[in-house]
Order: structure tokens, then C-alpha cells, then sequence
């Protein structure tokens, strides 16, 4: 070591673990290793926590799956152990496993099933806990022997899940009946082994399924996020056992409700349970938003969402409505609800299909952060434009709005008039820094 | 480390604190307020922070002094990825200073439990190695290579996939 190698003199393995979790690429980490052994030690076991989170599956995952191979062979093969023996005990480092990638890259590279089995086994014998598991992105069919056999081999090593933070199962297989077997015995699994997840995301299209997600959501001890991605109504069950976290919850987003166009099955429309509770005292995000946009017929649950809002508005910071429907819903009461009743609200998105809406939440939301407006074609642009020029000084100061103008096909502004529109705009309320104007 | 507690203190009330070497600095109580370890050690005449000296005592404070009215944010997953390295202009000044300072205040503010200035030496560091190839790495910091070429050959044979990535 040279007398003047200050840094690793004074900073011990801790201070390095924060600092090489602040580089930015694995590239960065694989230098940093190669800098020297006491570097390598600090920078192995976080370039190892989530090796099959590549995007290059060809080329790069049969280099982590040789060298997790080596330690197949090194324990199937005892005398050999010491002879090509690898640095690291890589496997013992795995936090992270996106399983879709990680299966989907097996079978790219034609790795059998027996492999695989295999090398779950090096987790399972090396007391791997993940923090994080994702099965969102699984392209098999019903005939796969992989997702049958695997997985639920997968989830027989109950310790491997017992630390688990943060679930992502939002993946759907071509044939429904598989994927509904399969994903309760997922949710009811982990539900036994792992009760400290914090964040939870997940796709839900049967009954089995909805209650085997409240059965997990019942069994955590602090779940904060909660996300269901393009469930339809069966999702009722799970979400009435979000009350079983009321205490925790600070994140709730609904996300791709109306997505799903692809399915054989016809798309209902999903319906929140009218009885639930949805008190939630430390509710800070709120998220409800279509996802495709073709599809415009079904109308967002805004009852509920409204009563959300005001059960909740002493704590909601962020609220995202995001949806385009045809024949647009009455959100009168939720509208009001979001301008009168929520006191710390910083992020706001949502549609407005009147004036009167627009002023209500220019003139009582005048502190927010970022303001993001679908305004509807039935108003008229101009008089948007001129409810912002005629804000009170000091108004939504240091905000960043934008404005997304639908249609506008009975109202087509011209050029000149925007500009004199935006000119009084910055003039009289130059406080606006930020505008961000879409037509 | 924050502590969460607010700022009850108002803007006139002092407190002292003095270094390891003696040196006294009257610094605004909201800032002990926000930091429970600095708020320990008020009292003047005895209590004086063991292991942090006044040159970087001073400095901490001053970062201190700066963000004094940041929002206190709760602490993330610590053991996740930030892959952030975006540094504010006044925090990249600050801390635009030699290596042996620098790591000084990343120890004085992990001693004291300062966590926002903690991350941001932290970053500043990190920054310091991103898109350098090893050899420049340990050049920036004169650090000698103890590897051997055949244990250089294995690591590099093992962790090949990182380095396409």
C-alpha cells in the first residue's frame, strides 16, 4: 500500500459499501474492483446482489451462469474444489432475482430445466434471503415445463423468500387456468414464508387469486406500497385486505386498470368494493391511472376515489388521475373534494372537463409543486389560458405546470393568439417559470 | 443521522460546541435541533466533540448552517443502488476541496450522524471514480495494485459480464 494512499487508510469497508452504491453503472463497480483485494471485497458483494438484471441476454447471462456453474461443479466434484475454485463465493451475495428475466434468458440460451433446478439449490444451500423478487415479464405458455416445475420448486426453499422486501407479480401466461393456479400458489407461498414486504405489486384476474393476495397482504407486518397493475374486479378481495395495513400503507396506485386488449377473455370493468374502508392514516400517493389510451369506455371508479381523497386529505401529497374516456365521468364531488378538503397536497394530475373545476383548483391548490392538467375538449382553450392569467399574484409560484389540451377541434387556437395568450401569461404572472404547453 | 424532530428552536438561540482541539462555535440552535448528536454535546465549557477537529468541525457546520431550512427527509433502503449522482452546484463547491478534507468530513459526518451530508461526501466520492478504467482509479487516489497477474486474469474471467454492462 503507498504511504499516501489516504482513502483506504481512513475509510473502512462501510463507508465504501455507501460509496460504490452511489456508481452509477456495473461497469463502474468492475473497475473499482479491480482497483485492488480490499476494493474487490467491498465492491463484490454489491455487483453480485443482482447479476441477472442484464439487458444484453444473449451475450452476458451465460457468463453469470458459468460461473455459477462452478460451483455446481465444485460441490458435486470434491476433490476438484480447491483446484479451480472461484475468488468470490458469488451465489452467497444474490439479493435481487428477477426471475421472468431470469427464466426468459434460460430459454433463450437453451439451458434445461434440471440446470436451473440446480442452481436454486446453490441458493437455497448457501442461505441466499432475497430482497427482491419480480415475475412480471413471463412470455411462456401453459406447455412450459420451466414455469410448472420450477417455480413452485422455487418456493419449497421457504428461507430464500423470508426477508423479501419488495414483490413484483404482475406477469400473466397465455393460458388463464395456468396462471391462476399457479400465481395463488405464489401469492399463498409467500404469504406462509415472508412477512416484511414493504412494497407489493400485483396483476390479479380470478377469485383464487384475489384471496390468495389478501392472504399475503394480511400476513405482512408493514406493507407501505400496494400496486395493482391491469386487474379486473376479482381484485375486490385484495382490496378490502388492504385495511389489515391501514397503518403502514403510505402508497396506493392503480395502474393499467383498462389496459389489457389482448385477452381472450372480454375485459369488465373493474369495480372497487363500495363497503371497504378506506381510511388509510399515513396515505401520502394516490394513483389511478387507464393505460391504453384506445381504449376509452370504461368510466374510473370516481365515487371511491373521491371518497379516498377525502377520507385521506390531511395526508395526500400526490395525486395522479390519469384517464380518457369517451363519455366523461361526473367528477364534480372528487374535484372538490381534492381542492377543498387535502391540505398538503405537492403533486397534482388529473383531467377537468369544466371551468368551474379548473378555477377550484387554481384558486384553493395555489401552493403546488407540479400541476398536470388534461383539460377535457368540451372547454374552450382560451378560457383556460385566461384563468391563468388572471391568477392572484404569487400563485402557483415556482410550479411546474403542464397542460394538455384534448381535441380542441371546435376551439383551434391560432398561432398568433396563443402568443399573445402566453405573452399576458409571463407578464402579468411571470411567477409561472415553467409552462409547458401541449395542444 | 435526522432525527425528525422539528425545528422548535427560533432563529436567536445559540448553543456552543467545541472541537476536540478547543476550538468554540456558536452555531443556531435549529441546526442542533435537527441533528440529536450535536444537540448532546451543547453545554460549553466540558462537553467538546471527541475525534472531529475545528477545521472540520467548522465545515460541517457550515454545510449545516446552508441547509438548514432542506425538508428532512426519511432514510431509504440503505442497502439499495442510488446510480443518482447529481451533486447541487453550492454542495459540489463545498466540497470542492483536497481528498484528506474531504474524507474527514465524510468521517465527522457519519461520527455525528449527519446522513444527508454522510450520502453527499459519499456521491462526491463516487463521482471521483465513474468512467475511469482501474488504473485511473488508482491513480486519482495513489492507490498501488496488489493483485497478481494470474489473480487479475481469474477476476477478470469471472466478472466479465460487469465490465460489458
Amino acid at each position: 500500500m503507498s504511504s499516501i494512499d489516504k482513502i483506504n487508510q481512513k475509510l473502512s469497508p462501510e463507508y465504501f459499501n455507501i460509496i460504490f452504491r452511489y456508481l452509477p453503472t456495473n461497469r463502474d463497480l468492475y473497475s473499482c474492483s479491480l482497483v485492488n483485494r480490499y476494493w474487490a471485497n467491498c465492491a463484490i458483494p454489491i455487483l453480485w446482489e443482482s447479476p441477472f438484471k442484464i439487458n444484453n441476454v444473449y451475450n452476458l447471462f451465460p457468463k453469470v451462469i458459468q460461473v455459477y456453474l462452478k460451483f455446481i461443479q465444485t460441490e458435486e466434484l470434491h476433490n476438484d474444489f480447491l483446484v479451480n475454485r472461484p475468488l468470490y463465493d458469488y451465489p452467497s451475495f444474490l439479493k435481487k432475482l428477477p426471475f421472468d428475466r431470469f427464466l426468459n434468458s434460460a430459454i433463450a440460451n437453451n439451458y434445461p430445466e434440471t440446470l436451473i433446478v440446480e442452481l436454486f439449490k446453490i441458493l437455497s444451500n448457501r442461505s441466499v434471503m432475497l430482497r427482491r423478487f419480480d415475475l412480471s415479464q413471463l412470455h411462456l405458455s401453459y406447455d412450459n415445463l420451466i414455469t410448472h416445475q420450477v417455480l413452485p420448486q422455487l418456493l419449497n426453499y421457504s428461507s430464500l423468500f423470508k426477508r423479501l422486501s419488495y414483490l413484483n407479480c404482475t406477469y400473466y401466461l397465455d393460458v388463464e387456468e395456468a396462471q391462476q393456479t399457479l400465481k395463488a400458489q405464489i401469492f399463498n407461498a409467500l404469504a406462509n414464508s415472508c412477512h416484511n414486504i414493504i412494497n407489493i405489486k400485483a396483476t390479479v384476474w380470478s377469485r383464487d387469486e384475489a384471496i390468495a393476495l389478501a392472504n399475503l397482504i394480511c400476513s405482512q407486518k408493514w406493507l407501505k406500497k400496494f400496486s395493482l397493475i391491469n386487474s379486473n374486479e376479482s381484485a375486490s378481495f385484495s382490496i378490502q385486505s388492504l385495511q389489515s395495513q391501514a397503518g403502514s400503507l403510505n402508497n396506493l396506485t392503480f395502474k393499467n386498470m383498462h389496459r389489457d386488449i389482448n385477452l381472450n377473455k372480454s375485459l369488465r370493468l373493474y369495480h372497487f368494493p363500495t363497503e371497504c374502508n378506506y381510511t388509510f392514516p399515513n396515505l401520502t400517493s394516490l394513483e389511478y391511472i387507464y393505460g391504453n389510451y384506445n381504449i376509452h369506455d370504461g368510466a374510473p371508479p370516481v365515487e371511491i376515489l373521491s371518497n379516498i381523497v377525502k377520507t385521506n386529505s390531511k395526508t395526500i401529497e400526490n395525486i395522479i388521475f390519469d384517464w380518457h374516456s369517451r363519455n366523461p365521468p361526473d367528477c364534480t364531488q372528487l374535484i372538490k373534494n381534492i381542492a377543498e378538503c387535502t391540505i398538503n397536497l405537492e403533486h397534482l394530475k388529473t383531467p377537468l372537463y369544466t371551468l368551474e373545476q379548473l378555477a377550484l383548483i387554481l384558486q384553493t391548490q395555489n401552493h403546488l409543486k407540479n400541476l398536470d392538467i388534461y383539460i377535457a375538449n368540451r372547454i374552450n382553450p382560451y378560457c383556460a389560458l385566461f384563468l391563468f392569467i388572471n391568477m392572484p399574484f404569487n400563485n402557483l409560484k415556482n410550479s411546474i405546470i403542464q397542460l394538455y389540451f384534448d381535441g380542441c377541434q371546435y376551439h383551434r387556437p391560432e398561432f398568433d393568439q396563443l402568443k399573445q395568450v402566453f405573452e399576458q401569461i409571463f407578464y402579468k404572472n411571470y411567477q409561472i417559470e415553467n409552462d409547458l404547453v401541449t395542444l | 443521522m435526522d432525527n425528525g424532530t422539528s425545528n422548535s428552536a427560533s432563529e436567536n438561540e445559540t448553543i456552543t460546541l467545541k472541537s476536540c482541539d478547543g476550538i468554540e462555535f456558536h452555531i443556531d440552535a435549529r441546526i442542533a435541533n435537527r441533528y440529536t448528536l450535536l444537540n448532546n454535546w451543547n453545554g460549553g465549557e466540558s462537553a467538546c466533540i471527541p475525534n472531529v477537529n475545528g477545521k472540520v468541525l467548522e465545515k460541517v457546520l457550515e454545510w449545516c448552517e446552508h441547509h438548514i431550512n432542506d425538508p428532512q427527509l426519511n432514510c431509504g433502503d440503505d442497502d439499495s443502488r442510488r446510480r443518482n449522482t447529481i451533486i447541487e452546484e453550492w454542495d459540489e463547491n463545498f466540497l470542492s476541496c483536497d481528498q484528506d478534507m474531504l474524507f474527514e468530513i465524510i468521517l465527522a459526518a457519519n461520527y455525528l450522524e449527519i446522513k444527508p451530508l454522510l450520502d453527499l461526501g459519499c456521491k462526491t466520492v463516487a463521482n471521483m471514480m465513474k468512467s475511469k478504467s482501474p488504473e485511473e482509479i488508482r491513480s486519482a487516489f495513489n492507490i498501488d495494485n496488489d493483485y497478481t497477474p494470474e489473480e487479475e486474469e481469474q477476476f477478470r474471467k469471472e466478472n466479465e459480464w460487469a465490465e460489458d454492462y
